[in-house]
């Protein structure tokens, strides 16, 4: 009897041991699973955060129109929408939210209410704005007026001047101010209210006002509620610049504008800006041209846009030497264009690095010895349009990066620039032969074709797999016969390295 | 050649090159700012914040990278676009381990102050993150969804009132 006790004991000693060790075991798996289940996120502190975010807003999910759904949610607003600590660090992060923009359009914002986190948002559109939608403008603007740096009105501005001083009150801190296309009643006619002091946007740098081209009146006058005095950069498309109060206390190192007619003044302006200015673009009269070409050799960046220029005022002062000029576009619409002239612009711009030529009706061609000895090093931009014959060599532009062709009469390849170093291709041309594109330029990570091609998808396909680094393909959709759709083409790359943007015919 | 002797939380000693230590900006400082001098064998440097485990693959990332081009701070730029798609595939291998490891990669890089070591993890977690719906980057770490119905709603209307440049 006693051994059969016994070994009952033993036979449950050993069901213990087998629960003890159950039990270690789910123990175990418990903390295991508990350890699998950790969200390792809460161990970061917030600038790791925000690093790792800073990389995910890198790529738009925008690989075609399929995927517009998700397009219209970036990976970044998807992030913000994962819990409270994820929206408060992106939210609060000026370097994230400086990548979008806050948009008031119509009554879009009807049901506002304060916000959980005030976002960081440095840039804010505002859309015909209205009496209608006037207060909830402020009240908006009211909210995020301790970050917006840059607020841009679009199509409307009020007329009543006490509105106009409300709304930039709401702007304290903003540095940069733009108005698009302001049109309507409100501003065909003069407001002559002088009661009403100037308010003061003390961070105010720069002021945009770009009219419609067939705007009959001048909507500067939209400046005239508050005070420009630390202007520094002035973009006027506007009829009559000098409807725009002037300072003088005015440094202006960037200075862009439309067609000017108080010529006379406007050289004076030039001529006292002139130990300031580096950055002008402007559509040119001769006598303002000779006057830049002339006394502003401190420039650095020069664009000009001529409809009319006398052949030697051409050679006079357009190629005389500007070494300081790094960035330079001339649009030509009118005159032919002498032949020496491009080879000797080119042998002047010698330091040049930005280089924009677009002449619509230029009637020259060369041959490739013009070009034997120019050589720009330090070209690393070029941009042409013109129905002429370029011919270049491979030693000219030794370390071209970026190469933009609207129109192109020479449609061989072996005309262009060939130089390994090109990352940015953009052509708009018919007749270019991409089969050699891949050898051509083997670095490419951004290629652009807005024009038909005879090559078949697969053969489209070959020449994209040659191109290890590209990271954007941008292509039409009447590139391809009918029966070959796009789907099919995306489907047979690999979607993980490129980005593919289809654009509508 | 010369080596320095590190310390893990867990009380376990590495024999390392200096030159692979001095990958961390955290050594390099401490070795200076303590005057610990290189040539005295017997020196310890105690790095409580990391453990072994982790040690041992942040050592064998410097020994990798130890000769590559020390990035220049205007890399740092924030104009600059940040690429994702440039991890080298010996970083990639390297980064095959489970969630729990890649974080504690990215506190110990952070800690020891190692660029190339915080950005290619960091890299690594927003690939992660891309291409993803909110609630599949909730289950891929495991994070709860703390807001409220209301909550989730305002953000999701703050998100169609603007737009990503």
């Amino acid at each position: 009897m006693s051994v059969q006790i016994s070994k009952v004991v033993q036979f449950s000693k050993s069901i213990y041991c087998t629960y003890i060790v159950f039990k270690l075991i789910s123990d175990l798996s418990v903390e295991m699973t508990s350890e699998y289940n950790k969200n390792y996120f809460g161990t970061l502190p917030c600038e790791i955060l925000e690093k790792i975010f800073l990389y995910i807003t890198s790529s738009k999910q925008r690989k075609s129109e399929n995927d517009r759904e998700m397009s219209e949610n970036t990976d970044l607003k998807s992030a913000m929408l994962v819990c409270n600590r994820w929206n408060e660090v992106i939210t609060t992060s000026s370097k994230l939210m400086q990548r979008f923009v806050l948009q008031i359009v119509d009554s879009s914002l009807d049901d506002l209410e304060y916000p959980i986190y005030i976002r960081r948002y440095q840039s804010c559109d505002i859309y015909k704005l209205s009496d209608e939608n006037f207060d909830l403008c402020l009240r908006v603007l009211d909210i995020y007026r301790p970050y917006l740096k840059v607020i841009t009105f679009h199509g409307t501005f009020p007329e009543n001047r006490i509105k106009r001083i409300s709304l930039l009150n709401a702007c304290k801190n903003v540095e940069e101010l733009r108005f698009f296309n302001i049109t309507g009643s409100s501003f065909t006619k003069n407001h002559t209210m002088t009661n009403l002091s100037s308010y003061d946007l003390p961070n105010l740098k720069s002021l945009s006002i770009v009219d419609r081209p067939q705007h009959k009146h001048s909507t500067l006058q939209i400046v005239d509620s508050f005070t420009l005095v630390n202007i520094e950069s002035l973009t006027i498309y506007s009829k009559g610049f000098f409807n725009l109060p002037i300072y003088n206390e005015w440094q202006i190192r960037k200075l862009e504008v439309g067609k000017v007619f108080e010529i006379p003044g406007f050289i004076r302006f030039l001529h006292e800006q002139k130990p300031y200015l580096r950055d002008l673009s402007i559509s040119f009269c001769s006598s303002i041209l000779e006057y830049v070409m002339r006394e502003m050799k401190d420039l650095t960046s020069l664009k000009l846009i001529i409809d009319f220029l006398p052949d030697h005022l051409i050679t006079n002062n357009l190629i005389e030497s500007n070494t300081n000029l790094k960035n330079l576009t001339i649009k030509y619409s009118q005159l032919f264009v002498r032949t020496d002239f491009i080879q000797m612009m080119f042998k002047h711009y010698s330091k040049i690095e930005s280089l924009t030529l677009d002449f619509y009706y230029g009637g020259w061609s060369f041959t490739t010895d013009d070009y034997n000895n120019i050589i720009l090093k330090d070209l690393k931009h070029l941009s042409l349009n013109s129905n002429s014959n370029f011919v270049f060599l491979r030693g000219n532009f030794p370390n071209l990066q970026s190469l933009h062709v609207d129109y192109f009469r020479g449609s061989m390849i072996y005309t262009f620039p060939c130089v390994k170093t090109l990352e940015r291709l953009s052509i708009k041309i018919s007749s270019f032969n991409i089969s050699v594109l891949a050898e051509f330029y083997p670095n490419l990570k951004y290629l652009s074709i807005e024009a038909g091609t005879d090559l078949t998808q697969k053969e489209m396909y070959r020449i994209i797999t040659k191109l290890p680094k590209l990271e954007v393909l941008k292509i039409k959709r009447y590139m391809w016969k009918i029966n070959e759709t796009p789907t099919d083409f995306l489907a047979s790359l690999n979607q993980n390295v490129l980005n593919v943007i289809f654009q509508e015919n | 050649m010369q080596t320095i002797k590190l310390q893990s939380s867990d009380n376990e000693i590495f024999e390392c090159d200096l030159a692979v230590a001095k990958c961390s900006a955290t050594i390099r400082t401490m070795l200076e700012d303590l005057g610990i001098d290189e040539n005295s064998e017997d020196e310890v440097v105690p790095l409580p914040n990391v453990n072994s485990a982790i040690l041992r693959k942040v050592i064998q990332f410097c020994t990798y990278h130890k000769d590559d081009p020390v990035p220049s701070s205007t890399d740092d730029d924030e104009n600059k676009e940040k690429r994702t798609d440039d991890i080298t595939s010996w970083d990639a291998d390297f980064l095959k381990v489970d969630q729990g490891t890649l974080f504690e990669l990215i506190l110990a890089a952070n800690y020891l102050d190692i660029r190339s070591l915080l950005d290619v993890t960091c890299k690594t977690v927003a690939n992660m993150i891309k291409g993803k719906t909110p609630d599949e980057i909730r289950k891929t770490f495991n994070i709860k969804n703390d807001f409220t119905p209301a909550e989730e709603e305002q953000v999701r209307k703050e998100n169609t009132w603007c737009e990503e440049k």
